[in-house]
């Protein structure tokens, strides 16, 4: 059995390891090596590999960022130089998570489990292990979200969200230009986003603190919260006592 | 605790080139573990309260740059003009080194383009000039920095020379430029 893989990664000499360390393999067909996570979005999508070698930080798109837009994603190691991004991976179902700079043993063993899977098509893909402990403490809010239309990608900066709204499976993020669909759940919004900025008013409802023009009695014990954009999306009790803590009201 | 701290992401890059250089190139290998050592032994070494000549300090800045450019190649471009005798002036120690490392951080690593670094160096009328700018990408969205390697620089400026007016920056277009007046610091009283 052959895997073919593609590279990705910005840095010349981390690109240089990985292949010198691959002429061990036989079984791997490197075809295609790319140093940006732009192009490495368009060199999956046309060559469809089996398995692919990601930097995490990489210019405009970073590795993460990038397998979040794949549909069906190949099976992907990841690389980078510091784990503070461990977590994230963790979630992503990543084959294996490799700490640059790592020996051609630790890198043996991530592919081993790439063509191990690959061999067994109904397992499912199993969580990264050894992770590293400090996860809780070094994780980041999310900075930036990227989405995909028809045909082009979008790299949001969260500053600029008025709201998110639940929509099924995925969740709509609102801007002031455009509205955009996202592949998560509210949950995942709620616990990655600075609870001090993005408030969960509702079941339906994340909003931006910044963006929130007015709060409205609505009815009851129901209140409305006006945003600058013109929406008006309602608070349950739970979310206008979180919205009254945030805000100091 | 202001003296600037070395930053794990490039220290372990770093030691990755090197892992790199040993099968590409060897001699190449070992002129980077010297030079990083070398850069290493100056920031582990020095005390924030001393003074050294703005060429020493340039000289480790080169280092630093000399390191990254391993990694990013002809991405990362670098030029520095010094007037008459600027590097002989005597300035904080590792006073520019953050300003340099958030130019990489900002422009080099956000970028697809060419990113170039170039500093300016001139003496007027009891001050040392320094304008150090560099190549950014507006549209990256990048993570907002912490603001901490130039508030630092501001604190010790202050707590050095008694004034809050040393250092401005502004952004120009794909610029973005860091302006620094230094007072001319009297060796005999430094010293004493």
């Amino acid at each position: 059995m052959t895997l073919r893989a593609i590279l990705i990664d910005d840095e010349q000499p981390a690109r240089d390891v990985v292949k010198h360390y691959l002429k061990h393999f036989d079984e791997i067909e490197l075809v295609g090596e790319v140093a940006d996570g732009f192009s490495g979005l368009k060199a999956i999508q046309d060559l469809k590999p089996d398995l692919v070698f990601l930097d995490v930080q990489m210019p405009k798109l970073t590795g993460l960022e990038l397998l979040e837009l794949l549909d069906n994603p190949p099976m992907i190691i990841f690389s980078t130089a510091y784990d503070q991004y461990a977590i994230k991976a963790f979630e992503m179902n990543a084959i294996d998570y490799l700490l640059k700079p790592y020996s051609q043993e630790r890198f043996t063993q991530a592919v081993q489990k790439a063509l191990s899977q690959a061999g067994n098509v109904k397992m499912i893909p199993q969580p990264v292990q050894n992770l590293v402990k400090s996860l809780e403490e070094s994780q980041e809010y999310l900075q930036r979200i990227a989405v995909k239309s028809r045909h082009k990608v979008s790299v949001i900066p969260v500053e600029e969200i008025i709201y998110l709204e639940a929509e099924g499976d995925y969740v709509m993020l609102h801007t002031k230009e455009a509205r955009h669909l996202k592949e998560k759940t509210m949950k995942y919004f709620e616990s990655h986003l600075d609870t001090g900025q993005f408030i969960r008013i509702h079941r339906s409802y994340i909003v931006n603190a910044k963006f929130i023009d007015r709060i409205e009695y609505y009815d009851k014990e129901n209140y409305a919260v006006l945003m600058k954009n013109g929406a008006k999306l309602r608070a349950s009790s739970t979310g206008y006592k979180i919205l009254k803590q945030v805000l100091n009201m | 605790m202001l003296k600037s701290q070395i930053n794990p992401h490039f220290l372990f890059n770093s030691l990755n080139s090197i892992s790199s250089l040993t099968i590409t190139n060897p001699e190449k290998a070992r002129d980077m573990v010297i030079k990083l050592s070398d850069f290493l032994r100056y920031s582990v070494s020095t005390n924030t309260s001393r003074f050294t000549t703005l060429q020493n300090e340039l000289a480790n800045i080169q280092r630093y740059l000399e390191i990254e450019k391993v990694r990013f190649g002809d991405k990362l471009q670098f030029e520095f003009i010094l007037e008459g005798t600027c590097k002989d002036h005597l300035i904080p120690i590792m006073l520019l080194q953050p300003l340099f490392e958030n130019a990489i951080k900002h422009g080099v690593y956000e970028s697809i383009e060419k990113v170039k670094i170039e500093m300016d160096c001139k003496y007027t009328s009891g001050y040392l000039e320094i304008v150090i700018w560099n190549d950014f990408d507006p549209n990256a969205h990048a993570r907002k920095g912490t603001g901490l390697g130039l508030n630092n620089i501001r604190e010790r400026l202050r707590l050095l020379y008694k004034t809050d007016t040393l250092l401005k920056t502004s952004v120009e277009g794909t610029k973005f430029f860091v302006f620094l007046s230094l007072p001319n610091i009297d060796i005999q009283e430094r010293n004493e």
